[in-house]
């Protein structure tokens, strides 16, 4: 069973510590809303009408080869 | 007739080179004035190798006189996306961050199409490292629509769109992520086609989210993909991914018809983000009418909706991004453009969990498709429900609101096709999307063309 999550949004130090220092603060800001958008879309994740796939699944999906 | 050679399709040109009525010295010395009097305002290519055209041009025709004609490429000029290698010449990905080396050598699709008598014409315009939308910060300005200034082409493809749309060169390459090559030319009036993820190596290209990553075409008619794609296609070591299947003569294919084929049609698609601009849904309606007189089947069917492609689509697209580029935003974020560093960034905050979930809802997305697939031999859908953006007028954000409509089938890795459908009455192009089974390019190819020989829509030209 996998958890359902959504990127928290990050504070201006998480986000400092990742990109480093030179986005400027609006960038900052910006990049706050972005992630709140990424979470909104993430809610639309579909699932398995059979349920939760174990994540083991999506390894056997060759979409290149096996269809 | 060769004044006017850079207006031939492909496959007109080929048949002419064939029975000797152009030469390729002509035709790229056509296509390269063409370029001289209509990219100054498009801004469409990012460089033209004139003297290495003009010099394979006459090789091309030396090797004709001694009755070596190579097949349907010979002396064909294309143009290719700036993210993918041609030797001897730099790809920039439109960025200030890459280094400026010309490349050791031909990436495998530019290789596989040099053997096959392709003149490489130069490199084209793109978003830079096919994701940040252009606003005028990045090494080359802006690619303006060649059906109205006023418009931006679509990206991420935006120099291979309006080349081929204005007539620049008869074909280009692209890459198509999450939609790159077929809303550009849907937007540019042009046919815009990605094949099955692994029917064509990637190797030698920038890579933007290797496992959404498709390189393919566009052209003026279906017929032409055809071509290209029969010569690029096949496995190379050098790109797991693709796939050892036999590669079968796709132009022969055309000729099927549609007679009796079950078309799915996903009119929800439509509905993306409010509803669709009224002459594209129009131009849907009468897509579906021609479809059914050529003697196919069409019936209104769900797909996975856009939403949940984009839902599965964004993560792991953004997560990939970030991690090919985490080092240099760190260090040299301000070389990115804006649109590009700010979307680049968002990948840093995506967990793992995210992405393993992702990935799980995309293969319920492929499983669907598959399903879809089983019952119905070709799935029909609008490109894009309206038409091209403003000129300059992209956000960071516009990335998590759109691409639903294409991304589903890179989610997916089925093989699909834009192909034009009409014009609204302010003069702009918009396109319907086909898709078919995995490896089915055969009756992929056959629908459109079938359509495209019933419409001529393709056959417009912008007024440049």
């Amino acid at each position: 069973m996998t958890e359902k999550t959504s990127p928290a949004i990050p504070d201006v130090a998480e986000i400092r510590r990742r990109l480093g220092p030179l986005p400027s603060a609006a960038e900052v800001e910006g990049l706050r809303e972005s992630v709140r958008l990424l979470g909104l879309v993430l809610r639309e994740i579909p699932e398995s009408p059979a349920g939760d796939l174990d994540p083991g699944h999506i390894f056997l999906v060759d979409i290149g080869r096996a269809s | 007739m060769s004044s006017e050679a850079w207006a031939l399709t492909l496959a007109a040109a080929s048949r002419q080179i064939a029975a000797k009525t152009l030469s390729p010295v002509e035709l790229v010395q056509s296509c390269l004035e063409r370029i001289a009097r209509v990219d100054g305002n498009l801004y469409a290519t990012a460089h033209i190798d004139a003297e290495g055209a003009l010099h394979a041009a006459k090789t091309a025709e030396a090797d004709m006189a001694t009755g070596r004609l190579r097949g349907p490429l010979h002396g064909i000029p294309i143009a290719f996306k700036d993210l993918i290698d041609a030797k001897g010449l730099v790809t920039t990905g439109n960025s200030h961050v890459t280094a400026r080396e010309p490349a050791t050598e031909d990436a495998f699709a530019v290789a596989r199409l040099r053997d096959a008598g392709a003149i490489i014409l130069g490199k084209l315009n793109t978003d830079e490292f096919a994701l940040g939308a252009a606003n005028g910060d990045q090494p080359l300005p802006p690619v303006r629509n060649p059906w109205h200034p006023d418009h931006g082409p679509g990206g991420s493809s935006t120099g291979s769109a309006a080349a081929v749309g204005a007539r620049l060169c008869p074909a280009a390459l692209g890459t198509d992520t999450g939609g790159s090559i077929r809303r550009p030319a849907a937007w540019c009036g042009v046919v815009g086609f990605k094949p099955s993820y692994g029917r064509i190596s990637r190797h030698g290209a920038l890579p933007l989210a290797p496992s959404y990553d498709h390189i393919g075409t566009f052209s003026r008619a279906t017929e032409d993909a055809a071509i290209l794609l029969g010569a690029m296609a096949g496995h190379d070591r050098r790109d797991p991914t693709t796939s050892t299947r036999s590669v079968p003569d796709y132009r022969a294919a055309l000729g099927h018809g549609i007679k009796g084929l079950n078309i799915g049609y996903a009119r929800h698609y439509e509905d993306d983000g409010g509803p669709a601009d009224p002459a594209v849904a129009d131009g849907m309606a009468e897509a579906v009418r021609v479809l059914r007189d050529l003697g196919a089947t069409v019936s209104e069917i769900r797909l996975p909706t856009p939403q949940a492609a984009r839902a599965c689509f964004s993560p792991m697209m953004l997560a990939e991004v970030y991690a090919l580029h985490a080092g240099r935003l760190r260090t040299r974020w301000l070389d990115y453009g804006r649109n590009t560093r700010l979307r680049f960034a968002v990948g840093a905050f995506v967990t793992g969990a995210d992405y393993v979930r992702a990935a799980q809802g995309r293969a319920v997305i492929a499983h669907a498709v598959n399903t879809a697939l089983q019952q119905y031999d070709v799935l029909l859908t609008v490109t894009a429900p309206g038409t091209a953006m403003r000129y300059n007028s992209a956000t960071p954000d516009d990335l998590l609101k759109g691409a639903g409509l294409t991304s589903v089938f890179n989610v997916s890795g089925h093989p699909a096709i834009s192909v034009p459908a009409g014009f609204t009455p302010a003069g702009l192009p918009f396109g319907l999307q086909l898709a078919a089974r995995m490896f089915d390019e055969e009756t992929l190819f056959a629908a459109a063309h079938a359509y495209e020989q019933a419409t001529q829509w393709a056959e417009r030209r912008p007024p440049l």
